[in-house]
């Protein structure tokens, strides 16, 4: 067992399913002989060859476009978007295809396939590099939207996202790729997507949130427990489809309900949680539903990076605000 | 000769206030050694010196308001520099008169290029995320003087050697490691100024050095930004993850033996209780209660459903929401349940399940009319509930008798009523009481609190004279006069409308003879009073002018029988019939 | 200055608008054989016939909108005569005439454009694609395709069509490029059919040929006369041996004329010259075919009115099966989203499943 970090596990994964799955390929923009700008893949190209870990031109388009090819001939590709801010090339063919293609064909043509790409801010990166835009993909059926927040999730949900019959969005927050590391077994053990992880339990406020702000969120649970009051966690994990019954039960239980995330406020997964708990759970709430966000405005460049983060102040502070609600 | 100027303190601050020396001319200082406190229109702040050096001179004193731009200290020729980038920003060193003069007069300093001020270059980020580089090769030595970007070192990350140019043109004092050193990010590399001021000045952290060239640098590559990088190794508990499965496979976590280390559940435990049939629902699961540690009263507020709204109206209102029926869908408590159990001095014993609302229906028919239908809401509104509820539950008979009060002097007619409640509730306690007709309980109560029908604008209300059995006529007075005060500002609080045990209407004061007053459940009977007459009576006297006042008692037949009603009117009129 | 690389595009046509065997080339084989001539003349009239139906059916509300391909039923049936069952196909939307030549049945593309999902659930050409209507997106799945077939070190190739004005895409471009760079088992066939939609190619690109496209990638192309189902037939079969072989990818530009209106949604004589019609038609590919066979004394107006009558009876089966096709039950969004609905959408199909029960 290896105390290995996030960027690591998915590491891990893909070289525990190309060793057990033939059909599994890994390809993308750099991720051959340079094993990733991230070193996601570092090492797969020397262990399994330039056939099956293969660098692709540069065309995110492309890269999506052949996955979709492969997948409908039964194989299993793994596509690497370099950042998400470089996805949007490939989003005809991931929304317009990749997530219809099973519906339309009613079965016949299905896609097992993985697009993985690293997404979020805090690393001091140029334009383009810094957004959140899950909701845009968690916002198409037919997909599933994965976000692991740390290496054990990153192993085990990359994992169940190679296996998955149906396409995967695996995003993967760079801010934590490092920040710590886990214990992990090369098991080959998935764990379940499409489900809420509840991390810690609590009886006054449920906090719910995902991928790198899952760090920030467990601290303010920390600090919420040495003011007396009692937070449940829940990483949501997989964005969509949404294990809403995991959030209302807890709320059912809490009363209260604060989403975190670092995307922009509106329009995003946490207006969809906030939806459905609003929609379902109205009656068992004992005050508003609680965001905490990024703002509505384009990610700055990184000078002002840190102040558009939230914060584990933030978070405190909003869920002690909910918490003057009896 | 080197001058330092007064910067700006603040944001934009013109001057500032020289409070303290804190130096004297003559005197050696370091780089950064506190020299004055000056007072700005913000703050009082410490100003450091820029340099390493001589003062010569302090310009102005204690309480002198000094110019931003202005000299505030000189400093003796041979203090140099520091050669930081922060100097090159600092107001320029300006050659004075005075100063020329001072060097004339002073022995020639020798001719050292030595930067004496102690700049140390840590590591920077290599610009792809590294969070550490092994010294390769020194490309110069202590002692070396270099121009700016004169490359000093190789420095080998996992994807490239790179070279390092010097950010300053200077005199190594110290190189920090050895080629094959690993040097973390951050960590000192090279510290710049004379060798002999190093070791007395420096206070950087000792660098960072793993000699052990097999430890290899974890690679954070990327192509920008930089990850941040952390050693802790997090033990993942694999708790939250076996929930998760259980839940997604619908499997009953509490009929799962485990196999694991230590009696842990595993993944494949998960999936063998799935494949034995150990779901959800196929055993009873014990009853979850929830807890909150911060629910001031004794109800745990989740124990019932209810909007926020509405619970914020039920806390403005003070009342309880285990005080409300809960006529909303699907058990939830509305806010007219709030308003009913505000207004209703039965709410605090409405522990029977409310029937549901008559208010639902098909609306007003369509006529023509000048004006729209207005929603009642409130006071007006729980009348009308509970009204409903009471003629939906409630089995009401009415005796109807009159009482001769010709004897009466003058006075206050509504506290001779309560007194003949009162005394009627010692005779015949039976209609002094609360039924409640679901769990056929019946409660006779020892004590009196007479609710008193009062006609507002807002619709009717019922506040409570408490304890009326142990209150004299004044004091009923009293009572009286603060509810009608306290409905008329609106101040009639929940405790004023609760508990209850029988009821007045005293509609006589307005108009009516006999009615049928309506029984408020839980309670059992309900006294009206109509409007008194004079009436010839044929008495032993022959025919006489009597003075008489019109009752009208209405009782629930479930609680109490017709024998119970007849003599506790016959009580209330024994009573009302006395001149005093 | 020197000249580091040169360029030329070859052109090919064996049969000219006479039905006359013009080319200095030796014909292939099949051309020699009238039965085979005779087989992709009655294909080609399938197309014709069902394309005709299929405007019919949606003037009468039978069916949606529909593009049909008439004058470019040699482009279609051509290529696709060139492959094998084992030849994958990604299609693009006025697709009908190599989709029903490798196998797609009739009533399916009737099916597809009358709205119903099942139409893509091929029963015979079971690895083909669905027809892609965003523009130039399955260019890019025949790459994925034709990787998949190389890395299993199989003997089959793949044909992907393409309009003129889909080569405008970056998609096309991308796909040609990596075709090139791994040597795809993969044959584009551009339908230069001259119109996408009202925009004509002299505003749609400034290349002399569509053809030449493929010189950027560095991967073989040829122009051929699109009405020439011989020339069509002949450059694919050329590809499509050299792909299954190992040769790599072709791009086959055919030049033809849209007789018909983008979709039935359109009106062409907006936008139409005046007398390009009367052209076309004197070059369509039926005729020529139908007077080389007259001219060999192999085709006779008795054959041409039971080859007809066979036509209009097949297609009239195909139009009959999709007419008495149920539609499905509102579940039926649901049931083939994923693998296994997921909880939270279960609740959806139930409500879809009771309104559509009111």
């Amino acid at each position: 067992m290896a105390a290995i970090t996030l960027i690591e596990a998915v590491n891990m994964a893909m070289a525990h399913e190309m060793e057990h799955d033939k059909e599994v390929v890994v390809f993308g923009e750099d991720v051959g002989i340079n094993g990733g700008v991230f070193r996601a893949t570092d090492g797969l190209q020397q262990k399994f060859g330039e056939e099956r870990v293969i660098d692709t031109p540069l065309a995110e388009a492309m890269i999506a476009g052949l996955a979709i090819g492969m997948a409908a001939q039964g194989m299993k590709p793994v596509a690497e978007i370099q950042f998400m801010g470089f996805i949007f090339p490939a989003a005809d063919h991931i929304i317009s295809h990749c997530a219809r293609m099973r519906n339309r064909t009613r079965g016949r043509l299905t896609l097992p396939m993985v697009i993985r790409a690293p997404f979020g801010g805090g690393i001091h990166a140029p334009e383009n590099h810094s957004e959140s835009t899950e909701a845009i993909f968690a916002h198409i059926p037919g997909l599933k939207v994965v976000i692991p927040s740390n290496p054990s999730r990153a192993y085990g949900l990359m994992l169940a996202a190679i296996r998955d019959p149906d396409p995967v969005i695996f995003l993967e927050p760079k801010r934590v790729y490092r920040i710590e590391k886990h214990e992990i077994e090369d098991n080959g053990e998935e764990y379940p997507i499409g489900m809420c992880f509840v991390d810690r339990e609590g009886t006054d406020i449920t906090l719910i949130s995902w991928g790198a702000m899952m760090h920030e969120t467990k601290q303010a649970a920390e600090k919420l427990a040495a003011e007396g009051i009692s937070a449940e966690v829940i990483d949501v994990a997989t964005v969509s489809p949404l294990d809403i019954d995991t959030i209302l039960e807890s709320v059912e239980k809490t009363g209260r309900a604060c989403i975190i995330q670092e995307a922009p406020k509106a329009g995003a997964v946490g207006s969809e949680i906030a939806a459905e708990i609003a929609e379902k759970r109205v009656t068992s709430l004992l005050a508003p539903i609680g965001r905490v966000s990024g703002y509505d405005t384009v990610v700055p460049y990184y000078r002002l990076e840190k102040q558009y983060m939230p914060k584990v102040e933030h978070i405190v502070e909003e869920a002690k605000r909910l918490m003057e609600y009896r | 000769m080197k001058t330092f100027n007064l910067p700006d303190l603040g944001e934009g601050l013109p001057d500032a206030e020289i409070v303290r020396w804190l130096v004297k001319e003559g005197d050696l200082v370091a780089l950064d050694q506190p020299m004055v406190e000056m007072e700005t229109a913000k703050a009082v702040v410490e100003v450091p010196s820029p340099y390493k050096g001589t003062i010569t001179k302090l310009c102005g004193n204690e309480g002198d308001v000094i110019e931003v731009g202005a000299v505030l200290v000189e400093f003796d020729g041979d203090g140099s520099s520091s050669n930081s980038p922060e100097s090159a920003s600092a107001p320029s060193a300006v050659e004075t008169p005075a100063a020329a003069e001072t060097k004339t007069t002073e022995a020639p300093q020798p001719t050292t290029t030595t930067a004496v001020a102690t700049d140390v270059f840590n590591l920077p980020d290599l610009g792809e995320g590294l969070p550490d580089a092994e010294i390769v090769r020194w490309l110069v030595a202590e002692g070396d003087t270099l121009a700016l970007d004169q490359p000093m070192v190789e420095m080998e990350t996992a994807k490239a050697v790179v070279e390092v140019p010097s950010p300053f043109a200077a005199t190594v004092a110290k190189l920090h490691g050895q080629a094959g050193d690993v040097i973390e990010v951050g960590a000192a590399l090279v510290t710049f100024g004379s060798a002999g001021s190093v070791a007395a000045e420096t206070k950087q952290p000792e660098p960072a050095v793993s000699s052990d060239s097999d430890d290899k640098p974890a690679d954070a590559a990327t192509v920008v930004g930089a990850v941040e990088v952390g050693n802790k190794v997090v033990i993942e508990s694999a708790s939250a993850v076996i929930k998760a499965l259980a839940r997604k496979l619908k499997v009953d976590l509490s009929q799962v033996v485990g196999t694991g280390a230590n009696g842990a559940v595993t993944q494949s435990d998960i999936k063998q209780a799935k494949a034995d049939g150990k779901l959800i629902g196929s055993k009873p699961q014990p009853a979850v209660v929830a807890t909150s540690s911060n629910v001031s009263s004794d109800e745990n507020p989740l124990d019932f459903k209810a909007s926020p709204a509405v619970r914020a109206h039920a806390r403005r209102l003070g009342v309880a929401l285990s005080q409300c029926s809960a006529n909303g869908r699907k058990g939830t408590i509305t806010k007219a349940d709030v308003d009913a159990a505000a207004s209703s001095p039965a709410s605090s014993v409405a522990s029977a399940p409310a029937a549901r609302s008559s208010t639902a229906g098909g609306g007003l028919p369509t006529v023509q009319v000048s004006v729209e239908p207005q929603t009642v809401r409130g006071v007006r509104r729980a009348m009308a509930m509970g009204m409903a509820k009471a003629h939906a539950t409630v089995v009401p008979t009415t005796l109807m008798e009159d009482a001769d009060i010709t004897s009466w002097p003058k006075q206050d007619s509504l506290a001779r009523y309560v007194r003949a409640l009162v005394f009627a509730s010692k005779i015949e306690p039976a209609l002094n009481a609360w039924f409640d007709g679901e769990k056929f309980e019946r409660l006779v109560h020892p004590n009196v609190h007479v609710g008193i029908a009062v006609d507002s604008p807002d619709g009717l209300y019922v506040p409570v004279i408490h304890n009326a059995d142990s209150k004299d006529a004044n004091q009923v007075r009293a009572r009286v006069q603060e509810l009608r005060e306290k409905i008329e500002n609106k101040g009639l609080k929940q405790d004023d409308q609760q508990g209850g045990t029988i009821t007045l209407s005293n509609f006589g004061s307005i108009a009516g003879r006999y009615g049928t007053p309506v029984v408020s459940p839980p309670q059992v009977a309900i006294l009206g009073t109509g409007r008194f007459r004079n009436e010839l009576k044929l008495t032993a006297k022959g025919i006489e002018n009597r003075k008489m006042l019109p009752l009208s008692l209405t009782f629930d037949h479930r609680a109490c029988t017709g024998g119970e009603a007849a003599r506790f009117l016959a009580a209330v009129i024994e009573d009302l019939q006395k001149p005093l | 200055m020197t000249t580091v690389a040169r360029f030329e595009i070859k052109y090919l046509q064996y049969m000219d608008e006479q039905g006359t065997f013009v080319s200095n080339d030796v014909p292939p084989a099949f051309a020699r054989d009238l039965d085979t001539l005779k087989s992709l003349y009655r294909d080609m009239n399938l197309i014709r016939v069902l394309d005709q139906k299929a405007y019919a059916l949606q003037r009468t509300g039978k069916m949606g909108t529909y593009p049909a391909a008439t004058g470019q039923e040699a482009i279609g049936v051509g290529f696709a005569s060139a492959m094998t069952k084992e030849d994958v196909l990604v299609p693009y939307y006025r697709g009908q005439a190599s989709m029903v030549q490798h196998g797609v049945l009739m009533e399916e593309v009737l099916l597809y454009w009358g709205g119903y999902e099942s139409g893509s659930d091929f029963k015979h050409a079971k690895e083909d694609f669905p027809i892609a209507v965003p523009i130039a997106t399955q260019s890019l799945h025949a790459t994925g395709v034709a990787k998949a077939i190389q890395m299993r070190g199989e003997k089959r190739c793949v044909f992907t069509e393409i309009g003129e004005g889909g080569t405008s895409q970056g998609d096309f471009y991308e796909a040609l490029n990596l075709a090139g760079i791994w040597n795809l088992p993969v044959v584009f066939v551009i339908n230069n059919n001259q119109w996408a939609i009202s925009v004509p190619s002299e505003i749609q690109t400034n290349c002399e040929t569509y053809a030449q496209k493929a010189i950027a990638a560095g991967i073989d192309c040829i122009q051929v006369d699109g009405n020439d189902i011989v020339a069509v037939k002949a450059a694919s079969e050329k590809a499509a041996e050299k792909a299954r072989n190992g040769g790599g990818p072709t791009l086959i530009e055919c030049i033809s004329l849209r007789l018909c209106d983008h979709t039935t949604a359109d009106d062409a004589t907006r936008y139409r010259p005046d007398g390009e019609l009367d052209d076309g038609w004197k070059k369509e590919p039926i005729i020529r075919l139908r007077k080389y066979l007259e001219s060999k004394n192999a085709w006779s107006a008795d054959d041409e009115q039971s080859m007809q009558d066979e036509l209009a009876e097949e297609v009239k089966q195909a139009v009959d099966n999709y007419l008495n096709t149920p539609t499905d039950p509102p579940e039926a969004m649901f049931d083939y989203l994923y693998a296994e609905l997921p909880e939270k959408t279960l609740a959806q199909r139930e409500l879809a499943i009771a309104r559509g029960a009111k």
